[in-house]
């Protein structure tokens, strides 16, 4: 830090701001060390097609049956769903509200991405029920451990 | 350099970054997950680059600008989902999120080229020659922008140790 101070900053001014800034915006328990995982996960993936800190066969199973179930709500919603058999569009990143088994809203902003990805939306206080969202090209799927119904709000671009 | 490690001990800076820019921890984790993405993507076929830490704030840096063109949209958003930004959530420590509210505040009030001097150094953990060259300027006015800085938000940091004497007076 020595080397970041200025001539006219005294050692406790730089060092006191720099550490009340810093401890304000320190980030939630074990989301660095989620996101880090994943980013690692996915450089050393060879062909896997999901994020870390999934079972790999739950997964493949619950994503399955979510990605029908999302297809079928975003078909219904729209009108129009994916067409089988073409290339996914690039739309641009978009709002969604979501609810999970418990009920809880949520928002969350999701970019279509080439390849399938995970946002991991940790459970409210209170709220047994977390939520992983995949997203590619323009295909969202919800998976929720405690399953049941979600409502899905496409918003704003 | 091993990949794993760096992106182990670069991420909590990143997500510090990313929080102090955008405002918004949701969107923070977004910018990260897609700075980690792009340094991942560049490991991978050209090698680690010279500081994984500076490529990846840059990346953080130019994403924030980009989403920041659409924050009236998301404000609407994030009302609508029960979410104020900036704001004490649910699920912090109140304590913790005044200071985070107070913090956000602090840097709402810098130039924006202030702001991203003093987050560089202080949250992102950037050497001053590393952030100086992710803002594309020289050291010297580097250093400027972030002694600027500093003594804005010193004058926010002692309101909220007052504050926070106070407070502590009134619980007892």
């Amino acid at each position: 830090m020595d080397k970041e101070r200025t001539s006219k900053e005294t050692p406790f001014e730089a060092g006191a701001v720099d550490t009340w800034l810093r401890e304000a915006l320190e980030p939630e328990p074990g989301t660095a060390e989620r996101l880090a995982a994943g980013a690692a996960a996915e450089g050393a993936r060879t062909g896997r097609p999901f994020g870390a800190g999934i079972p790999r066969a739950a997964a493949a199973v619950a994503l399955g049956a979510a990605l029908a179930g999302a297809l079928l709500l975003l078909s219904t919603q729209t009108g129009k769903g994916p067409v089988p058999g073409t290339a996914p569009s690039s739309p641009p990143a978009s709002n969604y509200l979501i609810t999970n088994a418990s009920g809880t809203l949520r928002l969350v902003r999701l970019k279509p991405l080439p390849a399938p990805a995970f946002r991991h939306i940790a459970p409210a206080e209170g709220d047994p029920c977390a939520t992983v969202l995949m997203n590619q090209g323009d295909v969202l799927a919800v998976y929720d451990p405690c399953g049941g119904p979600h409502v899905l709000i496409k918003g704003g671009s | 350099m091993e990949m794993e490690a760096t992106l182990t001990a670069i991420t909590p800076g990143l997500l510090r970054l990313a929080l102090g820019l955008t405002g918004n921890r949701h969107d923070a984790e977004d910018l990260v997950q897609e700075a980690l993405a792009s340094l991942v993507r560049f490991w991978r076929t050209k090698g680690p680059p010279e500081s994984p830490a500076a490529f990846a704030c840059t990346v953080v840096r130019r994403q924030a600008r980009r989403s920041g063109e659409r924050s009236r949209t998301l404000v609407a958003l994030d009302e609508a989902g029960g979410k104020s930004d900036g704001n004490p959530q649910p699920d912090d420590s109140a304590h913790h999120a005044l200071h985070l509210a107070r913090a956000l505040g602090a840097l709402a009030g810098l130039e924006a080229g202030d702001r991203e001097a003093i987050l560089l150094v202080a949250a992102g953990g950037l050497k001053v020659e590393e952030a100086a060259s992710v803002l594309a300027i020289s050291v010297p006015a580097f250093k400027m922008r972030v002694s600027r800085a500093r003594r804005r938000l010193a004058a926010a940091m002692e309101t909220d140790d007052g504050q926070r004497t106070d407070e502590q007076r009134n619980a007892v």
